[in-house]
């Protein structure tokens, strides 16, 4: 059993016990050891959260004083990365809670089913967040590691291999655009031109004029645009398991 | 008739006629899979075509000797007989087929003077020459639909006319040489370019002819499927209408409650009871099945999910869009309605548990991604293009929602994918936001 600790916040007192309940089952079919915190008001839970760090939290959206978006943009705000599940009747603000990267949204009218799959979604995030996200490749004088998530696009200028990261850093490396396309497509790296390799992560828009990524314009070829569309769709996809 | 025996004797002895019965059957059958039944279909083209040539080709020999009608009769003949066709292409195939035919023996019989081979090599270069003329005409005809229907007489008239006149030019040419009317000489080189002139003219004619046939039918049914579309957007507006009406009375009743609330708060019992029981329940809003936040989405959504439950089907939708997209009406519209009217449909076959599409739809990193998923007992059919057909009933719709769904994808820089796995047919689509933002802008 893996202990983790959880938070439930609804300002209904029985809904937050039955929430707590159904996670509580459904985390142990999973072979997690649930702490559970309720709290009715997400003050409280930012009072909690001073004392505690949690795994795992399960908000309400439309709450007294600060709702369950609001808080959680203020969580993101400063840094915080706990995965969040929004139990909630507004399935309208769905889009709304997008930016906060929820793990998923259940809707109440759909709650026993929805929970399952968002307790199945905590658990799978979590054996994830367990795998290794780094590559090594040989540069000039040695061989430099690179967090994946770091990488926004690799270009192959001439000779040169220039790996471009966040806020304008670059380093050079030597190994070839085909060798590390091979190592990095398993994290959703593609080849989208004969001198460029992309995180689709980092995508920001695409269209036929290129592919945007922090402000570069990425060029893509021509006779293989069919096959990137499909591969960031699948991308997609499977980023968004949790709606599509 | 003692003229008669001995010329069949030689018809039946020539490799030429051999070579011209078993190049003709391909034209004029239908290309089928290799197997037992084709051959021996085949088989029985062939004695059709060897019987008529032999015999036909006598007669002319008898009736009007050096002349071309010994190849005309027989195609004629044959042409009639072997009815796979569509009478058009039938035409179409019989023309092509004697100019190329009277090439092929020109061609052969002038590589024969220079390489003295002899007859059989001759027959084998213009059967040779006959079986690449059929592989072109086979493979431009591939994606082409060559339907009665789509077909007019006045499409095929262009190839008649040059393979008619290809033919004057063989008939006069072979008359002149035979008969020596006229001093005539042609040197080998010059034969063979002649030929080969009107060989490409009537091939390039007859791709052509199919190339146009080809746009146009795609264009009527691209006209049939927005025809199709604007009926829809004709329902889709008509309940929108309705769906204000149910804003309007939802806000009502809001104002209804907050009333009641405040008559209760003041404890004034009688009143609030008297304003209930005036309170008429069936203004009661029936409630929206799909709120997402972004009103077009969930009309279209609804209206469906409604068509559906009268199906039996039900829907289940995941979606997180923007309360705004930048992408035309009549395209998501499309795009949506076609995408769950097919998936409904399939689901609507199928006992009641399995009754079940799903849609989820989101907006991420600068695309509009789409997943229509519904459970279908058999795959459906594919087109040459790898196009799913739908199992719709009227023939002239098949396939017409994958195309359009391409369509809309392919306009906003998008993809679309069909697939089919373990009794689930899955279609996914994306569709560029910012591609739909710079066209939106260049419509205002």
């Amino acid at each position: 059993m893996i202990q983790i600790d959880v938070a439930v916040c609804d300002d209904e007192p029985f809904v937050a016990k039955t929430i707590s309940e159904v996670a509580q089952k459904e985390l142990s079919r999973h072979g997690f050891q649930a702490r559970i915190e309720i709290v009715h008001d997400a003050l409280s839970l930012a009072q909690e959260l001073k004392e505690q760090g949690f795994d795992l939290m399960l908000l309400d959206i439309e709450m007294p004083l600060v709702d369950g978006i609001e808080f959680s943009r203020m969580l993101r705000g400063k840094g915080d990365r706990t995965e969040l599940v929004f139990v909630s009747n507004a399935e309208d603000r769905v889009f709304e809670s997008l930016p906060v990267r929820p793990l998923y949204f259940v809707r109440k009218s759909h709650f026993t089913d929805d929970m399952k799959e968002a307790l199945n979604a905590f658990a799978k995030s979590w054996k994830d967040r367990k795998q290794d996200r780094m590559v090594s490749f040989a540069t000039a004088h040695a061989q430099g590691t690179f967090s994946v998530d770091d990488i926004l696009y690799i270009e192959a200028r001439r000779r040169q291999k220039i790996i471009h990261m966040p806020t304008g850093h670059t380093a050079e490396v030597t190994a070839t655009l085909e060798d590390m396309a091979d190592e990095l497509a398993p994290y959703g790296f593609y080849r989208v031109h004969k001198g460029f390799i992309v995180n689709f992560a980092h995508v920001e828009q695409m269209s036929s004029k290129g592919i945007a990524i922090a402000g570069d314009l990425i060029p893509i070829s021509r006779g293989t645009i069919q096959d990137i569309r499909l591969a960031y769709m699948d991308f997609l996809s499977k980023k968004n398991a949790v709606i599509l | 008739m003692h003229e008669f025996l001995p010329t069949l004797a030689r018809s039946v002895a020539s490799p030429y006629n051999l070579s011209f019965a078993l190049a003709i059957v391909p034209m004029l059958a239908r290309a089928e899979r290799p197997s037992f039944a084709a051959a021996g279909r085949y088989a029985v083209h062939l004695a059709a075509a060897l019987a008529a040539v032999w015999i036909l080709g006598t007669v002319s020999d008898m009736v009007f000797p050096n002349s071309i009608t010994w190849t005309v009769l027989p195609v004629l003949a044959l042409s009639f007989l072997i009815r796979d066709l569509p009478v058009k292409v039938r035409c179409c195939h019989a023309a092509l087929f004697t100019c190329s035919w009277l090439y092929s023996l020109s061609i052969a019989e002038a590589a024969n003077a220079v390489m003295q081979r002899g007859i059989w090599f001759a027959s084998g270069i213009s059967l040779v020459y006959l079986a690449a003329v059929w592989l072109f005409v086979f493979q431009m005809e591939r994606h082409v639909p060559l339907d009665e229907r789509d077909v007019t007489w006045s499409s095929v008239i262009p190839l008649l006319a040059v393979c008619a006149s290809g033919l004057a030019e063989r008939a006069i040419l072979i008359l002149r040489s035979d008969f020596g009317v006229m001093p005539y000489s042609m040197s080998a080189l010059e034969s063979i370019l002649t030929c080969i002139n009107g060989q490409m003219a009537d091939l390039v004619v007859y791709g052509s002819t199919l190339m146009i046939l080809y746009e146009l039918a795609g264009r009527k049914r691209l006209e049939t499927e927005q025809h199709l579309m604007q009926s829809r957007l004709e329902a889709l507006k008509a309940y929108r209408e309705s769906g204000e009406q149910l804003r309007i009375l939802r806000h009502e009743v809001k104002n209804q409650y907050a009333y009641i609330r405040m008559l209760l708060e003041e404890k004034a019992y009688d009143r609030a009871e008297e304003f209930f029981n005036e309170m008429s329940m069936h203004a009661n809003p029936t409630f929206m099945r799909v709120n997402s936040g972004n009103d077009l989405v969930d009309d279209i959504v609804n209206l469906e999910v409604s068509k559906a439950i009268v199906q039996g089907v039900e829907i289940g939708a995941r979606i997180a869009v923007p309360a705004e997209l930048p992408f035309e009406e009549i395209d998501l519209c499309s795009l949506l309605m076609n995408l769950l009217d097919n998936a409904v449909e399939a689901a609507s076959g199928l006992p009641a548990p399995q009754r079940i599409v799903q849609l989820g739809m989101l907006v991420d990193q600068g695309m509009l991604v789409l997943k229509v998923e519904n459970p279908s007992i058999r795959a459906p059919r594919t087109d040459g293009e790898g196009l799913f057909l739908t199992t719709k009933d009227d023939a002239s719709l098949h396939g017409y929602g994958t195309r359009l769904v391409r369509k809309i994808a392919a306009k906003y820089d998008g993809v679309a994918d069909f697939s089919y796995r373990e009794g689930t047919f899955t279609v996914n689509a994306m569709l560029s936001m910012t591609s739909a933002a710079a066209k939106k802008e260049l419509r205002q």
